[in-house]
């Protein structure tokens, strides 16, 4: 193979990821957001947009089971990854956690929603007893304006492990 | 009651949007896309303050993917907007005036594209000087920012005697209380896609108020309204700053200009320059008592910032001017207002609508003349309170409310009270209580033309449905529809079809502001129901022969009514049996106006909602950071229609409080915002929030009282802030006057090696 | 103009497509950082942007042996910080790194950044931590590995020596006497104007070893926070050192540490707050150790 062409990915390039369990090719600018091509090209337009510095948590999405901004990710960055959006995580049933946010009162814009899904999914992955602290840590990066964590705190209460939630 | 899941029972119910948010794949007017869709860019000013010599889009024009570049003189209609004054230019043509301010828009084919034609357009300015403080604009030589003056808008009230009220005074407190320049911080920027389709122009972009654009735009664009469709739910969070035009006029001028469908989304520095802010307020009020703490005197100066537009910066000022009464009875008051044009971002609607700013500084004097009293400060409120049937604070009348009291009555029970101050904490750490109260009005007050209504029928596919000209930006009206349909006709949900948000297919209901949808969707259900049976019943009777009385309204169609619990009720008919009869005659719609004082106080309110908040905080010596660790509310807006979310309106506006204290400011230097994003304008996160808030709903209304349950958009944001300064105060004897709160003015050095105080 | 990709497969590749690319070129990590400077139009993302992310040398964390007591801790460069939060070596040897990578963003960006990308934006909250230690960063300029002390380093960005860095970031190497760090006493304090997800507005650290009679020894003090580079408090180091638990004078070690402490100052937060508060959180930590029976 020649190496010139394995080393450099011109515009246009063939980009090749696992989405929502399936295989993906697409001809996409190696250095385009991940969060552009999920809602513009693919239409999958549950991870949301709103900072595009990675400050808020709206377009979280799960790389390879963890838990990644969107909007800091570039195309190459996913490159023989598994990418995990919402609509992914939906597919087949409502998970316990957007049941959580449902019953709990956890949204009401539901801007936000999708991203503290994700987030909270990816620490579920990691840590099956979290405690109330290593869940709201698992939310640190994503801003919710409408609730007031309220009631993502209710919802917290009931993936936390510890005794002090147990009451 | 306390609100909560379990006191709730079944009335908890999950949102009927809830599914479609949680799975993401719900729509948001932004997510949408349309076949050959352009996208939409605004060229914004370079300076604050500038005359603009010339704009030359030549260059831009011929970008190749560029379909159409427009500046001033491509509007057919009014160059301006603005909800109560249209002083802001669509597209400047002589001057700039801030940073956001708009010179031209350009639709392309991609983002990059249009990114790149930007940048070709030129613009030649001569740069003014900045006036960046309302105190600037007041110079006698001060830049005229406006024809009419600096000015935009004045208050006045007056009551007694001032300064013969001030000589009888045994103690007086004069202070100047500030606030920031908050940001709504919807998580969903502004945004939209415009159409142009059959000769009529489809917008898609969220607003509190779709008839009002709808409006806004006619004028703008030169078209009857209706050719103009406004389709403006869901929404990603509002706060007020949507109910202002945004995005629209550019987004339907390029759609016009192209004949292609356009789509405009802001990022977030393009929202924080160009979008609103809560009015910055200095307040300066000047409070007397005489020895046994009964207020005498009372006087305000409120200082607005409005920016450099009008928007909704009068009636602002006006409702600031009369909460800063608040619920107390003071026999001399004087109350200056001047909402004032400088070159720093525009101000307008936000949550709170200048109560915030202003209940601040009327706490902060009760707490500042209780400790000159030596006096409990709730108790010093206590012999100030308003009762049952005193006025308004304006000298209106006003719906009989015994809300003061009860409020003040109820934290006292709050459990901030019985927990042990002296936890096993470090030296540094100073734990502090605060409480404050505030009384806030709703519905657009007098003189204001605040109307409501709403349709009720059966649909062709047998559903009950309503239709509302209100929106859904989160607080959960959809949800209380189907709380009270469902009350009015014990049916299922499925029986039901709820329609908002389309200006073809609701009726006219005023804006969803003002914490007055509640109660307006409330009022209209309760006009709609009986025609709207009564209707029904008899074409039920002349279909089955079932006396109408003997008729209810059930589960998926009309049931007879039986009087002994042993015999069933009988299905008589379905609703889609019904409906297949004819649907024309079912239809009943209703106009109304939001209740008024019959007083004419211009802005003057007449249903009012208390609350009072505890707070507790924790103050780091070392650092200088407050941290609030416990925050109780108690509401007294009559019954709870929606639990969930009436207790989300609570948390989340309680939460944007304690932004407002100890966090937020869009920071501006020279015109220019500082803060362009959320890595510097700091909304909390969820650790910077108590884990749990309590919230005590105080249903009860007065015998009589026909007005049913009042809104809590606002009411949970407009307390805390005081309370939270009062704790700090508790914990660390220092006054805060100024928000946010600045860790420096609380910061001591070495703090360990000073004796504690006892 | 778009943007091109490289992704080079050892050092030596990387090293010359960015002599290649020349001012065109920049080497790019996770790209966290980056990001937030493009779209605040900080600067304009470059034609030719070369990941790093194929690089072997620059992965992984490992602890070597070097006498009986010592041991070297290498930290490739690539490493992000949710592995420095996971990591046994960092957390056993290293705790104020431990500590400091924990509080750095938010657990995502932490999925992405990498500790050399934060040791690159000369304010990263991981140096203050890595200053404690006589840290070195080894770099590859073209010809095998360059050692340079990180402090030395550091020292040379402030005096604007070198504006922009070349040489590609493969690792840090950590020398640690393990009976220090087991019987030692360290700690590490971030605070920023929120509780978290915040760029510091001041960032301390520091370790010591106390022997006998409870006098301190081996102090290392430093301290960054905001956009000002991290420093090593010497001065107050000196004072510090061979001082008595129980008779630390704290009046005189906080003029000292004010004096010395270079503290950024912005429209939130003034450089004398800072002051004030670096001198209050690090004497903090000394009353606590000092007064803990």
């Amino acid at each position: 193979m020649n190496r010139k062409e394995n080393l450099v990915m011109e515009k246009g390039s063939r980009m090749s990821f696992v989405l929502n369990n399936k295989p993906i090719s697409l001809h996409v600018d190696p250095s385009k957001r991940l969060v552009d091509i999920l809602r513009n090209n693919l239409q999958l337009t549950g991870t949301k947009i709103s900072c595009e510095i990675g400050r808020c948590g709206a377009c979280m999405v799960l790389i390879d089971g963890k838990a990644q901004n969107s909007c800091l990710t570039m195309a190459f960055q996913c490159e023989g990854k598994h990418v995990e959006t919402i609509e992914g995580i939906s597919e087949n049933n409502v998970d316990p956690i957007q049941e959580a946010f449902l019953e709990e009162g956890g949204f009401q814009c539901g801007y936000c929603t999708p991203g503290m899904v994700i987030s909270l999914k990816a620490l579920l992955n990691e840590n099956t007893d979290p405690s109330m602290d290593d869940l709201k840590e698992g939310l640190t990066g994503n801003l919710c304006r409408c609730t007031g964590y309220g009631g993502i705190h209710r919802v917290l209460q009931r993936f936390c492990a510890t005794e002090e939630c147990n009451k | 009651m306390l609100l909560d899941k379990n006191s709730a029972k079944d009335k908890w119910r999950i949102r009927p949007d809830g599914k479609e948010k949680v799975t993401g794949s719900l729509q948001y007017l932004t997510d949408m896309t349309f076949p050959n869709m352009l996208v939409g860019r605004v060229l914004r000013s370079e300076y604050a303050h500038a005359e603009i010599k010339s704009i030359n889009i030549s260059k831009a024009l011929q970008v190749d993917g560029v379909k159409a570049v427009l500046t001033h003189k491509d509007i057919p209609g009014l160059n301006g907007f603005g909800i109560s004054n249209p002083d802001q230019p669509v597209f400047c043509s002589e001057k700039v005036q801030y940073e956001g301010d708009a010179l031209a828009a350009i639709a392309a084919v991609s983002d990059e594209i249009a990114e790149r034609a930007l940048k070709l357009i030129e613009v030649e300015y001569e740069s003014l000087p900045i006036v960046d403080s309302p105190e600037k604009a007041l110079e006698k030589n001060a830049p005229l920012l406006h024809p009419k003056g600096n000015i935009l808008h004045e208050t006045t009230y007056f009551l007694g005697n001032m300064e013969e009220s001030f000589e009888k005074c045994t103690h007086i407190v004069e202070e100047t209380y500030e606030t920031p320049r908050q940001m709504h911080t919807y998580l969903e920027t502004e945004g939209g896609i415009f159409v142009s389709e059959n000769g009529r122009l489809m917008v898609y972009a969220p607003t509190q108020h779709g008839y009002k654009d709808r409006m806004q735009l006619s004028r703008i664009l030169a078209l009857p309204e209706e050719s103009i469709r406004i389709i403006s739910s869901p929404i990603g969070g509002s706060f007020g700053g949507k109910d202002e035009l945004n995005v629209q006029p550019y987004g339907a001028l390029l759609t016009l200009a192209c004949g292609l469908p356009v789509k405009m989304h802001y990022s977030r520095w393009e929202s924080v320059v160009a979008g609103l802010k809560r009015h910055p307020m200095k307040v300066t009020m000047k409070t007397g008592v005489d020895r046994d703490g009964k207020l005498l005197a009372h006087q305000v100066r409120i200082l607005s910032d409005t920016g450099a537009y009008s928007t909704l910066g009068g009636p602002v000022l006006n409702f600031a001017t009369e909460h800063s009464v608040g619920p107390y009875i003071i026999p001399n008051v004087e109350i200056k207002g001047k909402a004032v044009y400088t070159n720093n971002g525009v101000s307008g609607e936000f949550r709170g609508f200048g109560g915030n700013q202003v209940i601040f500084a009327l706490e902060g004097q009760m707490d500042r003349l209780a400790e000159k009293l030596g006096i409990n400060p709730w108790e010093l409120r206590r012999r100030n309170l308003r009762g049952m049937y005193d006025r308004g604070p304006l000298g209106q009348r006003v719906v009989p409310t015994n809300g003061a009291l009860e409020v003040w009555d109820a934290i006292r029970k709050s459990s901030v009270f019985y927990k042990n101050k002296e936890e096993h904490q470090p030296p540094w750490i100073r734990k502090g209580i605060g409480l404050s109260m505030a009384m806030h009005g709703s519905g657009l007050g007098y003189g204001i033309p605040d109307p409501a209504g709403g349709q009720l029928r059966l649909n062709e596919n047998g559903k009950i449905e309503v239709a509302f000209g209100h929106e859904e930006f989160g607080q959960g009206l959809i949800g209380t529809l189907e709380i009270l349909l469902q009350d009015h006709f014990q049916c299922e949900k499925d029986d039901l079809e709820i329609i908002i948000g389309d200006t073809d297919k609701v009726p006219p209901s005023g804006s969803s502001t003002a914490s007055r949808t509640t109660n307006m969707v409330w009022q209209a259900l309760n006009r709609l129901k009986p025609p709207f049976l009564q209707a029904i019943f008899k074409r039920v009777t002349q279909m089955t022969g079932v006396a109408e009385k003997n008729l209810q309204t059930g589960p998926g169609g009309i049931w007879t009514k039986s009087e002994k619990e042993d015999i069933p009720s009988l299905l008589v008919i379905t609703y889609k049996q019904l409906a297949k009869q004819g649907v024309d005659d079912l239809l009943f719609s209703t106009q109304f106006h939001y209740p008024v004082t019959p007083d004419p106080i211009i802005g003057g309110h007449y249903l009012y909602t208390c609350t009072s908040v505890a707070a507790e905080v924790e103050v780091n010596l070392l650092t200088g950071m407050v941290k609030v660790t416990d925050i109780h509310h108690t509401v007294a807006a009559g019954p709870v229609i929606n639990p969930m979310g009436y207790l989300g309106q609570i948390e989340g506006g309680s939460i944007m409080a304690l932004g407002f204290t100890l966090t937020e400011d869009a920071v501006m230097e020279n015109g220019r915002y500082l803060t362009k994003n959320l890595d510097t304008y700091l909304i909390p996160t969820i650790m910077d929030v108590p884990s749990e808030q309590t919230v005590d709903a105080i249903e009860e209304l007065p015998e009589g009282d026909e007005f049913g349950p009042r809104g809590v958009g606002e009411v949970g944001s407009v307390a805390l802030a005081p309370a939270i300064v009062s704790a700090i105060h508790d914990a660390t004897g220092i006054w805060i006057k100024k928000l946010p709160v600045k860790p420096e003015k609380l910061i001591r050095e070495l703090p360990f090696l000073q004796e504690r105080e006892a | 103009m778009h943007t091109q990709i490289s992704q080079p497969k050892d050092l030596q590749e990387a090293w010359s497509l960015r002599q290649r690319f020349d001012e065109d070129g920049c080497y790019i990590s996770g790209g966290t950082w980056l990001r937030t400077q493009w779209e605040a139009k900080a600067f304009e993302m470059s034609s030719q942007l070369i990941s790093l992310d194929k690089l072997l040398e620059t992965k992984g964390i490992s602890e070597k042996e070097i006498l009986a007591d010592s041991l070297e801790i290498s930290i490739g460069a690539m490493t992000t910080l949710a592995e420095c939060t996971t990591s046994s070596i960092i957390q056993r040897y290293l705790l104020p790194l431990f500590e400091a990578c924990k509080a750095i963003a938010a657990p995502s960006i932490r999925n992405q950044g990498t500790i050399g990308g934060n040791i690159l934006t000369t304010t990263g909250d991981s140096i203050t931590a890595l200053l404690l230690y006589d840290t070195k960063l080894c770099w590859y300029g073209g010809k095998g590995l360059e050692v340079e002390p990180l402090e030395a380093w550091l020292l040379k960005r402030k005096a604007g020596v070198i504006k922009k860095e070349r040489r590609i970031l493969v690792k840090l190497q950590i020398p640690i006497v393990v009976s220090e760090v087991e019987e030692g006493f360290s700690f590490y304090q971030k605070v920023g104007r929120r509780e978290a997800f915040i760029p510091s507005v001041v960032t301390v650290a520091a370790k010591w070893i106390s022997v006998e009679s409870d006098s301190i020894q081996s102090i290392a003090i430093s301290a960054g926070g905001g956009s000002a580079i991290p420093m090593r408090l010497s001065k107050a180091e000196q004072v510090l050192e061979m001082q008595k638990r129980n008779k630390l004078y704290y009046p005189k070690i906080q003029k000292v540490i004010k004096e010395e402490y270079e503290p950024a100052t912005d429209a939130f937060a003034s450089g004398e707050y800072r002051k004030i508060m670096a001198a209050n959180v690090i004497l903090s930590e000394f009353h606590k150790w000092s007064t803990k029976s």
